[in-house]
């Protein structure tokens, strides 16, 4: 996918565990290792708002788009 | 025990209508044990030991006799035509295969039963639990449909080839006679299966949405 979430760079930054971003931010554990793994379709911004909030960042600190290039 | 929670309520509602369909799926199933037991073992031996029954059939007699009434004085009716003449008859067959075909597709309308029985009883345990578009219910949904157009077309077909088989061999006289099976494509159960199609692509866009709300965060 074109999109990327650079979660995991961010969280190793602010030196914060999955766990806890997880406790934080109010998303289980589950769902926020869908994001950091880049395998979510969509995201909330109320969840974009809490991500940031908690990790002192910008939105475009967490998403990258890369574009696909053709073979 | 109690059923507090709407989930708990719904799957307590569909547990006794799951177990009623449970036991409507367990009779299809002896019924098809039964039939695959009388078709694969006894039917052998019955045709070894020229001991085979006669097969039910209801038959049509088409007569092409005018009946005229013979009441003295007031004549109300003047004459009769008689219309198709319905009943039942024993036929036994030389050809032991027409029978076998039969039984065959009693045989088979069983294990449609009980496949698509089997299939809504996995729907209901689904919507119950809270995951009515879960991504197999589309594929459940569609097999129910083709079953239920399945059996709505072909038993007219049948019903024509096994006339064949019986008329073919016998004359009678004073009219035409036919076996009366189906009288043509069941038009309701087609309809409920093509019903049941359009509700499997309805589901299958609903498991589409599901799973991208499942990976929305």
């Amino acid at each position: 996918m074109p999109i990327k979430i650079n979660l995991s760079v961010m969280m190793a930054r602010r030196e914060m565990s999955l766990t806890e971003l997880s406790e934080r931010v109010g998303i289980t554990m589950a769902n926020l290792s869908i994001l950091k793994n880049n395998k979510a379709k969509a995201v909330r911004l109320s969840t974009l708002e809490a991500i940031c909030r908690e990790l002192d960042c910008q939105p475009g600190d967490l998403i990258e788009f890369t574009p696909e290039t053709e073979d | 025990m109690s059923h507090n929670t709407p989930k708990e309520r719904r799957a307590h509602g569909a547990g006794w209508f799951n177990k009623l369909m449970a036991v409507l799926q367990g009779l299809m199933l002896i019924g098809a044990v039964l039939l695959a037991l009388v078709l694969l073992i006894l039917y052998p031996i019955w045709s070894a030991t020229g001991s085979r029954p006669p097969m039910n059939l209801m038959i049509a007699i088409e007569p092409t006799v005018d009946l005229v009434s013979t009441i003295p004085g007031d004549e109300a009716v003047r004459s009769l035509e008689l219309g198709n003449v319905y009943g039942e008859a024993k036929a036994s067959f030389k050809n032991p295969w027409i029978q076998w075909f039969v039984l065959f597709f009693y045989l088979q309308a069983f294990i449609a039963a009980y496949l698509m029985l089997r299939f809504m009883r996995q729907v209901v345990r689904s919507v119950a639990s809270g995951e009515p578009f879960s991504a197999d219910n589309p594929r459940r949904l569609r097999w129910v449909g083709l079953l239920l157009i399945l059996e709505a077309l072909y038993p007219a077909g049948f019903s024509a080839l096994l006339s064949k088989w019986v008329v073919g061999g016998l004359a009678i006289k004073g009219g035409t006679f036919f076996v009366q099976w189906e009288s043509g494509p069941n038009l309701d159960i087609f309809l409920i299966g093509w019903l049941m199609l359009i509700l499997s692509a309805a589901f299958s866009q609903g498991a589409r949405m599901q799973h991208e709300q499942e990976l929305t965060v």
